[in-house]
């Protein structure tokens, strides 16, 4: 296998535990084949500790040094061209080196509150000092001076944090070794989790366990539109995308049974059943010490949102929604949530973005709004003393991770801008104000001239980015990823496409308690049937499945529009709904302003010259 | 359907990673025909069909897999006015467009949701081959339709209806009519139901709960 190449793994391999991860592609890929012919047994198998630990096998093979040589001069030649330039200097300042330390003995202790602040704060900080431009030390390195633990934890941590650190910093010039040796490095990590008979206990803060399931998915993505532009890549490149064994590495169903895996190890499903019906999770019959474990539990549930996901930008909605079948979501959830806001912020939107695209407008609406809602009140200065918002307080210096939240944001609010032009209904206020200050123009546009590209426009800002699955290089069209871009952007165009006169029936509409239909034909200058056919479509249009309870599947079909009538023999009768003034939202934000200000006050020491 | 299959299927959904195994196409595509037949719907099934079909491309498609998606798409739009057909587009082949027979499904589809009832109705003849070996096809669409006047009218020309549900034969009309429980008012109108009462002007009030004054309370009980 041609990415079995880093001289360091294979000098780490000291025959036998199933360390890193180069080896364990191979049993991937040998487990994959087992599949294929038996036609069952497991998915991605890797659960089967046939392939690992025996060693050998490309290791002491002439071929194999062959290979690694050419492949140590190619990369050579390839770190000039990254603009973040690996690093090979062995000296490490004193401040990283003590760094490492504490975090290999953070580990080592299972050390909570100490792995949090060196995660969250140190690494950012020494990262904008020391490495701003270049990679952190290479892990071989590291494992020299600083040492290991048991099993390779501390380096497929350090590893963790070192790519990541790669991907955030060189982005569009990022390598292809390097996507498939932090696949690898994620292999590891995942198949060290996963095959065991007790839980690992590292004592890694729930921030630190989103963040790699997080990044995992996102590297795949990274990968998959990398990998979509086959015009751009170099014909090295190709080569190695072509090479045997290369379609297992962040392939799809790889990827998706390590959540699965994941999910099941920590039984979360039954879990979150049993917490929902209202019963206590931990008083239920187990089947190990895995669900019991706080890592695996949120493993379990991080796993479930990614899988979601997954789905989600693979254009499964259905099976997304089904997922979460056990997490009721809403006010109630987003209060209860003593969760991360970045989980939440991924959560929320991608439930919406399943709700629009599979029409259930209202639902979308509902979803978007209450995490926007809860957004806002936790950034209202009262709850959140002295910090600058939501997401400061757990995330500390990582700004691009506070960058990428703020985006989120924004294409939520322009989901909801979607969704409410094709199904208008009165939203809360203040949301409601905040989308007039940020697309109101567009969207009167939208709603005035029917002006389709601007639509198309602020969908295409509000969608995520799709994936395609293709595993084999060769399978993959060119232009593929875009044309499913593309695809799913037409579902919705189409159904704006079909509504697109309904604008204009609803202002004349509005106008009247009831009218004759030939009247409103003859304003709009179209024949009788026609309306009348835009009159249905209205209809059908406003009928949406709109939950229920419990699963976000769940609903009845339901056409509540708020601009409604009934047709009886030639007239048209219309009902309107009226919403009457709110204030209370207006009183409680200036309560809390009038709060916060006499607060202020309060510390404001009235100087002046002091008195003689 | 036969007891085997319901039990193979069964077992299929039975565990969350063995289900993706491609190795059960060959099932679910014999599913498909068996609903296609029996005029049975398992939506699951299809979708998990349509996802193996993404997920093993294998070059292009084949004259089985044109089939699959063809009837599993029908059977979507007979679920009309549910959502059905959108969910199992959003995860189809594009590619698979320009399959003729699916075309002519979509075509069938844009003319439903977009209420165009008589040129559905005569597109439909045209296109006959495309939706034949699917049992119920034209009662479930007539159903659809009638939900649609269902919600829209209270009362209807009895000849607009007819037209709208594809030029019944007058005995055929009538036994429709009594099923969904309208009535024939003579002078050529049917009545549907009484709207007037379910379409109502409204008035939306404000409602503040517990969770949006939560802020102040915090607040007030810090003093």
């Amino acid at each position: 296998m041609s990415y079995q190449h880093d001289n360091y793994d294979n000098r780490n391999r000291r025959g036998g535990g199933g360390g890193g991860g180069h080896q364990s592609f191979a049993s991937v890929a040998g487990g994959r084949q087992r599949y294929n012919n038996q036609g069952g047994g497991g998915g991605g198998n890797y659960d089967n500790n046939e392939g690992y630990g025996g060693g050998g096998g490309y290791q002491g093979g002439g071929g194999g040094q062959r290979r690694n040589q050419q492949r140590d001069n190619y990369q050579q030649q390839h770190w000039d061209r990254e603009p973040l330039g690996a690093n090979e200097d062995s000296e490490i300042p004193n401040e990283v080196r003590d760094f490492l330390t504490d975090l290999k003995n953070a580990i080592e202790d299972r050390d909570t509150a100490k792995l949090q602040v060196l995660y969250e704060a140190e690494f950012r900080g020494l990262s904008e000092i020391f490495y701003q431009t270049r990679a952190w030390p290479h892990p071989e390195v590291v494992e020299h001076i600083i040492g290991d633990l048991p099993e390779h934890i501390f380096t497929l941590l350090y590893k963790e944090l070192y790519y990541r650190h790669i991907y955030e910093s060189a982005r569009e010039g990022l390598t292809i070794d390097q996507r498939f040796q932090s696949y690898g490095n994620y292999w590891s990590i995942f198949d060290t989790i996963l095959n065991r008979d007790e839980p690992l206990d590292v004592g890694l803060p729930n921030e630190w366990v989103w963040d790699i399931i997080d990044e995992f998915m996102y590297q795949f993505t990274q990968f998959s539109t990398f990998r979509a532009k086959a015009d751009k890549l170099q014909n090295f490149e190709l080569n190695q995308l072509r090479a045997e064994g290369s379609h297992m590495v962040w392939n799809v169903n790889i990827v998706t049974n390590i959540w699965l895996k994941l999910v099941q190890k920590s039984e979360i499903q039954e879990q979150l059943a049993v917490y929902n019906a209202g019963g206590d999770p931990n008083a239920r019959v187990k089947t190990g010490d895995f669900p019991d474990h706080p890592m695996y539990k949120m493993l379990g549930y991080y796993s479930l949102i990614s899988l979601m996901r997954l789905h989600c930008l693979l254009g499964d909605y259905h099976s997304a929604l089904k997922v979460l079948e056990n997490v009721e979501l809403g006010k109630k959830h987003l209060l209860q949530a003593a969760g991360l806001q970045a989980c939440l912020v991924t959560t929320y939107y991608h439930v919406g973005v399943c709700y629009m695209m599979m029409r259930r407008y209202q639902d979308a609406i509902r979803i978007f709004c209450d995490l926007l809602l809860h957004q806002q009140r936790a950034t209202t200065p009262t709850t959140n003393r002295g910090s600058s918002g939501v997401f400061a307080p757990s995330t500390g210096g990582r700004t691009y991770q506070v960058d990428a939240l703020h985006k989120t944001i924004d294409k939520m609010y322009n989901c909801l801008a979607v969704c409410l032009i094709l199904h208008p209904m009165h939203i809360d206020e203040s949301i409601s104000s905040s989308l007039r200050d940020k697309l109101g123009e567009r969207v009167n546009k939208i709603q005035k001239t029917g002006d389709e590209e601007e639509f198309e426009k602020l969908l295409n800002q509000g969608l995520p980015k799709f994936v395609t699955p293709a595993t084999n290089y060769d399978d993959i069209q060119p232009n593929s990823l875009k044309d499913f871009q593309n695809y799913q952007l037409g579902i919705l165009k189409k159904e704006f496409a079909a509504q697109n006169m309904v604008f204009t029936i609803q202002s004349y509409l509005k106008l009247y308690t009831s009218m004759p239909i030939q009247k409103l034909a003859r304003f709009l200058d179209m024949k009788d049937d026609v309306l009348l056919q835009h009159l249905y479509t209205y209809k059908h249009k406003m009928t949406n499945v709109v939950h229920t309870h419990g699963s976000p599947l769940n609903g009845v079909l339901q056409c509540k529009p708020e601009l409604d009538f009934y047709i009886d023999k030639d007239m048209i009768y219309i009902a309107d709904t009226k919403v009457a003034p709110r204030y209370g939202d207006f009183f409680v934000r200036n309560i809390q302003k009038f709060e916060e200000l006499t607060e202020t006050l309060k510390h404001i020491k009235v100087g002046g010259p002091a008195k003689e | 359907m036969s007891a085997r299959e319901r039990e193979e299927i069964a077992s299929i959904f039975d565990s969350d990673i063995d289900r993706y195994n491609p190795g059960n196409m060959g099932i679910l595509e014999q599913h498909v025909e068996t609903q296609a037949r029996e005029n049975y719907y398992d939506l699951e099934a299809n979708l998990l069909l349509l996802k193996l079909y993404q997920l093993n491309p294998g070059g292009s498609f084949t004259a089985t897999r044109a089939s699959s998606v063809t009837k599993i798409l029908l059977k979507a739009l007979m679920q009309l006015p549910k959502n059905d057909f959108q969910i199992c587009k959003a995860l189809t082949d594009p590619e698979l467009g320009r399959v003729l027979r699916i075309q002519d499904v979509l075509r069938l589809e844009t003319s439903l949701e977009t209420c165009q009832f008589d040129f559905f109705w005569d597109d439909l003849e045209n296109c006959r081959d495309s939706v034949s070996g699917v049992e119920g096809f034209d009662t479930a669409i007539r159903n659809y339709i009638c939900s649609v006047i269902g919600m829209t009218n209270q009362t209807i020309n009895e000849r607009q209806l007819n037209s709208f549900l594809g030029k019944l034969p007058q005995e055929k009309l009538r036994r429709l009519v009594e099923e969904k429980g309208w009535k024939f008012l003579g002078n050529g109108i049917v009545y549907i139901k009484d709207q007037a009462a379910s379409v109502k002007s409204r008035k939306i009030t404000e409602a503040i709960e517990f969770a949006d004054v939560a802020t102040i309370l915090t607040a007030v009980a810090r003093r």
